[in-house]
This record gives structure tokens, sequence and C-alpha cells, in this order.
């Protein structure tokens, strides 16, 4: 551990925490212009322990990005650490939510956050990146106040509300959550996620890392009687006038990261992870995004109708030009490419039924259908080992081609009154999965396949059968979660099964004893041998990342 | 006629003499002559004071403790008594007129309706013939039995809307506050209205009331809320729900047992609103009869609470800590009725005892309500703050709910500010307010 860490640098966050220290004694919010001005909010630290193996994508200088042997070792974007890190992420956060509300019909609301990152600070074994890092340097208006490596002071969302009757608009930083569905975004598709410091581990699974943009948001709540037997019937929109931000992946070194996939950056060759130079990202800064739905409740049905006009939120890669190799022990080519976030057409669904007495079951369906989604061509590669077969070049690389993809979702959850005497266990099991018809002839990944899964021909620029790369995957959840005296504990486990042969088992614990004080215990675990874990569908492509989670909060 | 004759006509003229004098009396309680509840309920004797329940052995202001229990236990529910052997003390306090705290339009509509309603299989009542709502006012001012008297608190509520804005707080066995969790309600009925819209509120026909309600802070939990849809029949359509998790940014549907579930961890259930918010598709009722019972009194003395039920008047004293307020009892006549679950249920069963026409709350809650476990218990016991007068709306309204659990001394005491009668638009109650009130 980096003792120094304490006493350097970072003596302000200790004054803000004290000053606020003085002010948090108020039950509720509080109030700096009596109701109309609140500010609440939280100072939380959380350690994640590794539990797992070292990141092979960090770590592991021995093989190279196809999981083949290199030789000699290099200190390559995929071989930047040598011992395992005891230390995931390591961070402080202090939120403040802001009220401003002047009228009834009218509220302003902003969530300011410092965030002080100092995982490679407490842990010596770890590559030093950049814990803080945007998605690309191309999109800068992220409110953030100011930041280096370990420390960002940040607008994170920043909305203001008219309300006039039924009539909503919401205009600001924002998120919009359309989805109802537990570990999954089937309908929940309109903000790209920050996965750069815990990835999508978090127990509130994306609210802290669903990546706010600016945007315009409107209910029109239509009055019962406009169409018979409607209880509810309200139509919602959303447009985003040109703030695209695309996903936020870990850097190189965060132990996060979750595949070799790295540009050439040519002012720092040690984090050299990739063979092809982006000479271009075709960035979607100044589109438009849009979306809307109709939603409605007929009896015990109620459901949505969903259409979003979206750019991918993950950036997809094309090559432009090849020329040339790297000589042995490598022997792989170069070349260009350019980024690239294609259009894609969301049509979805979401329907929810209530079962009565004595089922007393919810049962929710959601559906998404793509036309349009962006894969990898199957004959596509980025750095086969060996020489590619002459015919592959010059045209071949990096290509997509737009496919349907389709993704479901079914979800039955009931409050149970399991322990007498105690509150309600809400039980939740769902199936989901995801289905493109051609997913024969597409690929997650350009990589080539491992070499157990080469076709007889040895030919790495097909993938005939998609053995590795299955795309047509499906998963059983069950959710547990179970309060105890009056709410002072809080037991849950979320088990995420799938029949390809991985799981996630992820229990937790909390404890609150009072208005203030909160303590955490997470637990993440994952296993199988499906695709020898090598397929990124399977939980067990995450086998490396088993952790244990403490958190500590103080809300005031 | 023989001498014994002559006594006997002597004794029968005196007897006849003295019941002509006190027949023109019999609205006024003397003495021993303490009229029946149903009596009184139906308004043919005035309401009794505890001094004259107990012969003047106990008056108003005295104070009512374990010590001295005895003298007025048996005007008391099994809760009283055991929160009282567990601290709780009563002061005894003033009786109400006959409609008082009821808004005249409440009165009018009761008259103008009088022996209109009917009642279907389903136990929904009807003006008239079946299918014509209810248009306002008390379906059953002399219930005869359960399902008409718990046809007042569904059918008969003497109000339109109401707003809550409160503080859940947790009392442990010691009396001492540990966690506070803020919530908002806000409750329409489009039904039954005697205020414009009268009856039924256009374009929500077949519903009953709309509600949404959230949770405020502590900020982990800030914006948590759900909102329900109650029908007119909930036996042919059963109730509506959607919850909101700020946590998660997701409004989700949620299952039936809700009711059943604590809000926000507390003692309350959902259902335990009002003493009895749950479908009556899922419950039996019983009259078990008509009786005086000490109450809190419906006129408190001074505001207990204010400040969204953040501050509490120095005057309002508390005890075992501040598990139970010490507030004013008054003596009223009561219908008991025992609601006994027919699906799964936490409860064994619920004993309700609810103000009679003319002493009822306008809120339709229930004045006490005790609940039981499945093995016959005692368990839980909810009691009104009423107390606090308001003269443009002339009701009287609640300052809060304190619900014991009586088996392991934990209290939660639901403290709010309270605004009724608002004309609230029911579109309030949907789910885009569900998600304006998030964050």
């Amino acid at each position: 551990m980096n003792t120094n860490y304490f006493f350097k640098g970072k003596t302000w966050l200790f004054f803000f925490l004290f000053f606020f220290s003085g002010v948090t004694v108020s039950l509720a919010e509080i109030e700096l212009i009596g109701e109309t001005l609140t500010v609440t909010g939280f100072i939380r630290h959380q350690t994640v322990f590794n539990m797992g193996e070292k990141n092979p994508y960090n770590s592991n200088p021995q093989y190279d990005t196809n999981g083949y042997l290199a030789s000699p070792p290099k200190k390559t974007g995929y071989g930047v650490q040598q011992d395992k890190n005891w230390c995931n992420l390591n961070r402080t956060w202090f939120v403040t939510e802001w009220n401003y509300r002047p009228a009834d019909i009218f509220k302003l609301y902003s969530k300011i956050r410092v965030i002080e990152d100092s995982t490679t600070n407490v842990d010596g074994d770890l590559y030093e990146y950049n814990a803080l890092a945007l998605s690309t340097d191309h999109y800068g208006s992220t409110g953030r106040l100011g930041h280096d490596n370990h420390v960002t002071a940040e607008i994170w969302e920043m909305y203001g509300d008219l309300d006039l009757g039924n009539l909503w608009l919401r205009l600001g930083k924002q998120q919009i959550v359309w989805g109802e569905m537990i570990s999954a975004r089937i309908l929940d598709v309109v903000n790209p996620l920050d996965k750069s410091w815990h990835f999508t581990w978090e127990p509130e699974e994306f609210e802290n890392i669903r990546i706010p943009q600016w945007m315009l948001r409107a209910v029109y709540n239509i009055e019962p009687g406009s169409l018979p037997l409607l209880d509810e019937l309200y139509v919602e929109g959303f447009l985003n006038p040109g703030d695209i931000v695309p996903t936020n992946d870990p850097q190189i070194g965060n132990p996060y990261r979750h595949n070799y996939q790295y540009e050439y950056n040519p002012n720092n060759p040690d984090e050299w992870g990739g063979i092809w130079r982006t000479t271009e990202e075709n960035d979607r800064r100044g589109d438009r995004e849009f979306g809307f739905r109709l939603g409605y409740k007929l009896g015990q049905f109620a459901g949505t109708l969903n259409y979003a006009h979206l750019f991918s939120d993950d950036a997809i890669s094309k090559t432009t030009r090849l020329y040339g190799t790297i000589p042995a022990p490598w022997a792989r080519y170069l070349g260009d490419a350019e980024k690239d976030y294609p259009r894609i057409d969301i049509y979805g669904m979401s329907m929810n039924y209530a079962f009565d007495q004595p089922v007393n079951t919810v049962m929710t369906i959601e559906a998404t259908y793509i036309p349009n989604a962006p894969w990898y061509t199957i004959d596509c590669f980025y750095f086969p080992a060996g020489v590619p077969p002459v015919s592959l070049l010059p045209v071949v690389g990096m290509d997509y081609i737009d496919t349907r993809e389709f993704n479901y979702a079914i979800n039955l959850q009931r409050f149970s009154n399991i322990i007498p005497g105690q509150q309600f266990m809400n039980v939740t099991f769902q199936y989901q999965g995801k289905y493109v018809p051609e997913a024969d002839d597409v690929k997650w990944t350009p990589g080539a396949p491992p070499p157990s899964y080469q076709n007889p021909r040895g030919d790495y620029g097909t993938n005939t059968g998609n053995i590795v790369e299955k795309i047509n995957t499906d998963a059983f959840v069950l959710s547990l979660s179970q309060d105890f005296a009056y709410k002072t504990y809080k037991a849950s486990c979320l088990i995420i099964w799938q029949p390809d042969g991985a799981y996630r088992i992820n229990p937790g614990f909390a404890y609150t004893p009072g208005d203030h004080w909160r303590f955490d215990v997470f637990a993440n675990w994952w296993g199988g041998n499906a695709y020898d874990n090598n397929n990124k569908s399977c939980l067990n492509y995450f086998y490396y990342q088993d952790e244990v989670m403490a958190r500590i909060t103080y809300q005031f | 006629m023989n001498r014994q004759s002559e006594i006997k006509c002597s004794y029968f003229l005196v007897l006849l003499i003295s019941l002509l004098f006190l027949l023109p009396c019999a609205n006024s309680v003397t003495g021993a002559e303490i009229p029946t509840a149903w009596d009184v309920a139906s308004r043919k004797a005035e309401l009794p004071t505890i001094e004259d329940l107990t012969a003047g052995k106990v008056k108003k202001g005295d104070v009512i403790d374990k010590s001295n229990v005895d003298l007025v236990k048996q005007w008391l529910t099994p809760g009283t008594i055991e929160a009282i052997m567990q601290g709780m003390i009563l002061t005894m306090g003033t009786n109400s007129n006959p409609y008082d705290g009821v808004p005249k339009e409440y009165v009018e509509a009761t008259e103008k309706n009088k022996g209109k309603a009917v009642m279907d299989e389903n136990r929904a009542v009807y003006y008239e013939k079946i299918g014509t709502p209810w248009p306002g006012g008390i379906p059953y001012p002399e219930p005869k039995n359960g399902d008409e008297v718990m046809a007042i608190l569904k059918y008969g509520v003497g109000i339109i809307d109401y707003v809550t804005d409160g503080v859940l707080r947790f009392v442990n066995r010691d009396g001492k506050v540990y966690k506070n969790v803020g919530m908002s309600t806000t409750q329409v009925w489009v039904s039954n209205r005697i205020f414009p819209p009268l009856g039924t509120y256009p374009g929500y026909e077949g519903q009953m009331f709309r509600r949404v309600s959230t949770l405020t802070f502590p900020v982990e939990i800030k914006g948590q809320g759900q909102f329900a849809i109650r029908y007119y029949d909930d036996s042919k359509q059963y109730d509506s729900g959607f919850a909101y998790f700020p946590a998660y940014k997701r409004t989700l549907r949620i299952s039936t047992t809700t009711w059943q579930d604590n809000i926000a961890g507390s003692d309350l259930t959902n259902g335990d609103s009002e003493g009895f918010r749950e479908p009556y598709a899922d419950w039996k009722f019983k009259l078990i009869g008509t009786e005086y019972l000490l109450i809190p009194e419906h006129r408190a003395p001074f505001p207990y609470i204010s400040n969204k039920g953040m501050d509490c008047d120095p005057r309002l004293k508390w005890d075992v800590g501040v598990r139970f307020p010490r507030i004013g009892w008054a003596v009223f006549p009561v219908f008991v009725v025992e609601a006994v679950p027919t699906v799964k249920h936490i409860y064994g069963k619920k004993i309700l005892y609810l103000g009679t026409p003319p002493y009822l709350l306008s809120s339709g809650a229930a004045e006490i309500m005790e609940s039981y476990d499945r093995q016959g218990n005692l368990w839980k016991y909810y009691v009104n703050i009423n107390g606090l007068f308001v003269e443009k709306w002339h009701s009287s309204i609640p300052f809060g709910v304190v619900m014991t659990d009586l088996q392991s001394q934990h209290t939660t005491q639901f403290l709010f500010n309270y605004t009724i009668n608002q004309n609230v638009d029911p579109a309030r109650c949907s789910l885009k307010e569900l998600l304006a009130r998030g964050r």
C-alpha cells in the first residue's frame, strides 16, 4: 500500500468532508432557502477486494491477444501488470443532490459529485491507469469542473422539470430508463454506460454508471375516457439534440478491463494493445437521437410500445488500410482503422400483467427488434497469428454488417411473506436471451478464434458454426431480497445461470442502523466452463473478476 | 278493592307518574340511566361522558395509567389496555357533538340519499339500482351487519382528496427514535364525491380512488413511490399498482401482495393506512357490536404536530420515551367489526373500531385497529392522533397515527401535515406523477 498517498495532494478533500460533517445533523434535507432550495446527499467509501485472478487483459505478457504464446514477453497493453492485485477498486464519493423548487410546477435538480479514486495508490501491483477517463477525447461536455487521473468534480445530472398538468417536461442532463428487467437492458437503451470503474457490478446496477446526456424528455398524459377501457394512456418522447456519448470502457491497466482491444498509442508504445491505428473516429456528436413510447393500461394489462432512433453505444471498427507486418515472433498485420457508431433503430414492447390471488405475481415481458444491429462480419479478422491467407489481403480486414437482432426477457415478480413477522421477500425470476437470425455470419469481436476452435482448414478468416462466438445465448435469473428488523438489515442474492455452462452469484448484505449510516458487503463470483472462458456473452468470461466489495455510506 | 290491591295500584301510579316525568327527558343522561351506544348512534340519545359512564369516578382531565386502568377498563379495547400496561397514559378529554368534524355537504348528502343504498353480491354499493354509482354520503347510517359498516368506510368517505406530508418515526422499545423516513401521499376519490364534480369524476368511471405515495428522505430512498388504483368493485377488478425505484430509475408493476408489505420497513403495512385500506375482495366482515369506547378525542386542545411532522408542540407529553403521545381520549360510540382475510395473509384477523354516525371521522379512518397474528395473538395496535379542527373544511383531521407492535414493543409513528378537499386533479395520481416525483 502506498501510505504516502494519504498525505499528498488530497488534503482539500478531507477539508471538504470535514466541512459537511458539521451540517449533516438534519433528519431530512438541508434547507438552504426554506423549502425552496434544499440539498441532500451522501459520502461513501468503497473498496473492492480482488478474490479472483490477475486480469489476463492486463497481466499476461506470455500470450498475445489471441491466446497464442508470444515470445519474448513484452510489456504491451495486455502485459502491463506482473503480479496479482488485491484491490480492484478503492473510491470515495461525495455526492450532493440539489433541489430548487421556486414554484409547484417547476423544479431544478442537480447531482454534483466529487470522486476520488485511489485504487492504484493503495495497490502498487496495478499499472497506473486513468481511473476517470472519459469515453473518448471527443466528448468534453460532461459537466466536469476539473479532473485528473484520480479526482474529479462533476455535474453528473442537471435538469429542470416543468409540470403543466397533463404535460410534463424534463430538460437537461439526465438518465432515461424504460426497461424493467434486472441485470439486463432490453428496453433500457437510451443512455450509454460508464463501465470504466466497476464495470456493471454495482449493487444499484446501472444507476451510477448510466451516463446522463443532455436531452429533452416529455410525457403527455392522455385523460382517461378519451379511449374506452383504458385506465392509463400516455405518450412519452425524448430528443437528444447532439450530446451523443459512447460507452466508456476501462483503460489499459484497469482491473475491470475486459478485452484486448486498444488502438495504437504512438505516445506510449507500452500501451500498445492492438495492431491497428485509428485514423478516424466517426463520432456522432452533433447528430440527433430520439425515441418515443406509448404507454397504456387496460384492465390488469399494462405496457408500452417503443421506438428509438439511436447510435450504437459501442464502437465498431472498420479497416481502411492494411499496410504492413510485424516481424516474428508476433507476425501480425498492421493497418489503419476507423471507429464507427452505426445508426440503429430499436422497436420494442413491454407488457405486464398482475395475477390476482392466490398467484399474486406480476409477469412482465420485454422485447426489442433491431433491424440494423451492427455485428462484425464472420470473415473479418484483426490480427490473426501467422500469415493470413493471401486471398484475404488486402480487401479483408475488420468490417461489419447490419443484421437483425432480437432481445427478449420474461420476468416474474412476487412479494412473499417467507419469514413470519418480517418484511416481504422480493422474489424475481427472469428468463432472458438474445437471438440473431444471421448469427452464423457475424461475430462479437473481430478477433480470430483461439486454436482449439480453428476449423479443419486452419482458416482463421472464417468461423462457420460460430462456436466460440456463439451469439444466441440465454440465461435464467433469480433475485431474492429480504429485509429484516424494520429494514435495519438486508440480505440479497442474485444468481444468473446460463445453460451454455456459466453462472454469476452475487450475494449481498446491508446494515442500516439509523438515519445516516449504511454498511454494505457484496460479493461476485463467476464460474462455469463454457467455451473455455472465451465467449464474451458467457458469464465465465469474467472468471478473473471474483470480488468482495465493502462499502460505507453516510447519508444526509 | 282490598287493601293489597290498593297498595299495588299505588305502586303502579307512582311508577307511571315517574315515567311521565322521565320520558320528556329521554335525551339527557343522568346517573345510572346510560343509553346504549346504538341509541346514541341512531340519534335517540345523547352521548354520555366518561364521568357519566363511571358515575363520577373519572372526570375530564384525569389521567389513566396502568395503576388505575381498572376504572375504565370496560371502555377500552384490548390493544389500548395492553398499550397502557406497556406505559401509555391517557388523558380524559372532550366528547364531540354529532357531525362535529365532517363537512356539511357530507351531512347533506347523507340525508338526501338516505335509504337508497343497495348492495350487490360483491358488497359493492350502488344508488337505488345495481350499476348506478353511489353519489356520496353515508350509505348505511344505521348499518345492520359488518358489510354495511364497512361500506361506510369505502363508499361513504367525507372527503374527496387528501395530501399528507410527513415523517415515519421508528421508535424502539426504549422509546428512542432511531430512524426517520419522509413520506408524502396524495389520494383522490373519483367516486362518491361530495364536492364538484359530484358523484363520479368524468373519465374515471369504474374507479374508486387513485393514490400516489412517495418517500421523501433519506436520500437512499428519496423518490421511491407507489401508484395504486382501487376500483369501484374490487372483486371484479383487483387493484392496480406500480412502484418507482429511484435507485434503479425504473417503474415496475407490483403484485397484489404489496398491501401486506411494510411501508418503508415500518410497523405499518400499506393496507394498514386509515386502519383498513386493503381490497374488500380479500376479506369478510362481521359486526361484533356497537359499544362505547374511549378513543382519541376529535378536537385537540392545541396543535400537537406541525412542520410536516418534524415538530411536536412542547405541551404534548410523551410516555415511554417518545413511544406514546399523551393525548386526550373521550367516549364515543363505535362499531366493532371483525375482519378476517380470505386469502393467505400476515394477519389472522383485524378488529376495527369505527366511529358510528354521527361521530365518525370524515377521512373514513378507523379510530383504532388491532391486528392479530396467524396464531390468534394480539400483535399490532393502530390509533389515530386526532384533533386538528379546520374551520374552512369544517373537519377534524388527524396529526398522525401510531402503530405499535405490542409483541416486540416497537412503534412507528406517522406524523404529518394533512390537507383535504383541495379538488386535486385525479391526473395527479398517475404513472407520470410517479415519475415526476422521483429523481
